[in-house]
Order: structure tokens, then C-alpha cells, then sequence
């Protein structure tokens, strides 16, 4: 179970109305490398993972990745909500407002809604770090892409601190992956197969 | 004559792994990344703004007006 914070990760607080900057922020929101996407991941990963410590570190990023997931939600809302029917459509947004008003809706930049396609879960520890691991540099990049696009700091600043997030997550899922190499190269496991059906008996 | 053409079969070629710095062996074929040196910490509050507690895991961002 989860204890909710009445907080978010890093404040948000964007007075700007720049419209088109909401309809790509949602690139994080729903997207193919975003951070609803990043939750499912690793909140799915973390059965398989082989040792307490592993599956300690998907549960804690997963839950960190909720955490982003409503940090980007409340930057999109934080631009819509004042924003008229007239403006959305100056904005591209026009589609926005007919299906949803200014209420977030986790799709990707071209309105694609989100997807566990978007995912990947192998019960194999190795692949399925290394997809997290992938994950991790594809969201970096988008951040990146994301600050190019806009000059408001009150929206780069906390992209810029997920950039980082990302950063961090890169480097424990790294951590995690020797661990895991380490485990599987201990005398008592010779192959994940065989620890599976061991484990069941 | 064959011996030209066949893979050299000194075992000194066939490791699997290899040494680098610190005493650290790392595998062919697996992707390695080092452990974080457990060194120095940032004030808390700048921390949580920052999005690391850790110097050496900070990275300022390369466009210069934000870091």
C-alpha cells in the first residue's frame, strides 16, 4: 500500500499561459517515455526482480515516477484551467477541449492515448533493467527536447529537476544491474530458471 | 598450414573478463555501470531542489542559464 503525501515532489507553481507548451508537456504525462508509462514499468518489474534489494528499488522508483506523474499533470492543468474554449483552439488545443475541457488526460503530443504498449515486462531481471535503464535515457531526452521548446523558467526549472530525477534513476538501475549480474553469478544460482523452480516447490 | 586460419586458441585470449581500475573486473558482453562513491552531500533543502543528494551525481544542465 501507498501512504500519499499532500504535496508534490517539487512545487509547481506556472503563471504563464503558454498553451502549446501544455500540449507537449503531455509527452510526460502519456507518452511513449513518459512518467505514467515509467510507474507502470517498474511497479510491474518489481515482482520478478531476484533479490529484496532489487525489488526495493523498482517499488521506490515506481512510486517516485506517481510522484512525476502528478508534478507533469498539475503543470498541464496549471495552464489550462484559465484558458477559454477560443484560446485552446488558437493553441491546437481545440481537440483537448471538445473530448476533455481542461481536465489532464494522459495521452502523447499527438493526442495518442496511453498505452501498456508502451511497456515491457520479461520476468527476466537482466532485460528488463536494461529496459529500464533505456527508459530512463529516452525520458532524459525528452526533457531536453521539452526545455528547448520553451523559455518560461517557472516550467524549465522543474523540468529540469526530472531531468535530473532521471539522471539519479539511470545510475541505480546501473547499481542494480551489477547486483543482479553478481547474484546470478553466486554458487547457488546457475540459472534463473532453475531458482524459479526452486522457489516454487 | 591451418593454424593460420583458426582462431587462436591461447587460453589468454579466451577471458571473459577484464580488469579495469580499482581492482574492478567487468565482463564482455555485460553492460557495467560503477557504484556511486558514497562521498559528501548537498544541504537538504538545496537537495530537494536540486533532485540529488549527491555531488557527484549532479549534473548542471547543459544549457547554461539553468544551472
Amino acid at each position: 500500500m501507498w501512504i500519499y503525501e499532500k504535496k508534490l515532489e517539487y512545487p509547481v507553481h506556472i503563471k504563464s499561459k503558454d498553451l502549446k507548451m501544455a500540449k507537449l508537456l503531455v509527452a510526460q504525462y502519456g507518452g511513449p517515455d513518459g512518467e505514467l508509462g515509467a510507474a507502470v514499468r517498474y511497479l510491474n518489474q518489481r515482482y520478478t526482480m531476484p533479490t529484496g534489494k532489487t525489488k526495493a528499488l523498482l517499488n521506490d522508483i515506481g512510486t517516485e515516477e506517481l510522484a512525476h506523474v502528478e508534478i507533469i499533470a498539475t503543470m498541464v492543468y496549471q495552464i489550462l484551467h484559465n484558458a477559454t474554449p477560443e484560446e485552446l483552439k488558437q493553441a491546437g488545443l481545440g481537440g483537448q477541449y471538445v473530448q476533455h475541457d481542461n481536465a489532464p488526460f494522459p495521452t502523447d503530443v499527438n493526442g495518442v492515448p496511453w498505452t501498456a504498449a508502451y511497456i515491457a515486462t520479461l520476468g527476466d531481471p537482466v532485460t528488463d533493467i536494461h529496459e529500464d535503464m533505456a527508459a530512463e535515457q529516452k525520458a532524459r531526452a525528452t526533457y531536453e527536447h521539452l526545455i528547448a521548446l520553451t523559455d518560461e523558467e517557472d516550467i524549465k526549472k522543474v523540468l529540469k529537476f526530472l531531468w535530473q530525477r532521471e539522471v539519479v534513476h539511470y545510475q541505480r538501475f546501473g547499481e542494480a544491474l551489477v547486483d543482479i549480474y553478481e547474484y546470478l553469478d553466486s554458487k547457488n544460482v546457475f540459472d534463473m530458471s532453475i531458482k524459479k523452480e526452486k522457489s516454487a516447490e | 598450414m591451418d593454424q593460420f586460419y583458426f582462431p587462436c586458441m591461447n587460453r589468454m585470449y579466451m577471458q571473459k573478463q577484464i580488469s579495469i581500475p580499482n581492482g574492478i573486473k567487468i565482463t564482455i558482453s555485460r553492460a557495467f555501470v560503477p557504484d556511486q562513491p558514497y562521498t559528501n552531500m548537498f544541504p537538504l533543502d538545496e537537495a530537494l531542489l536540486k533532485g540529488t543528494l549527491f555531488p557527484n551525481l549532479y549534473v548542471p544542465y547543459p544549457i547554461k542559464s539553468m544551472e
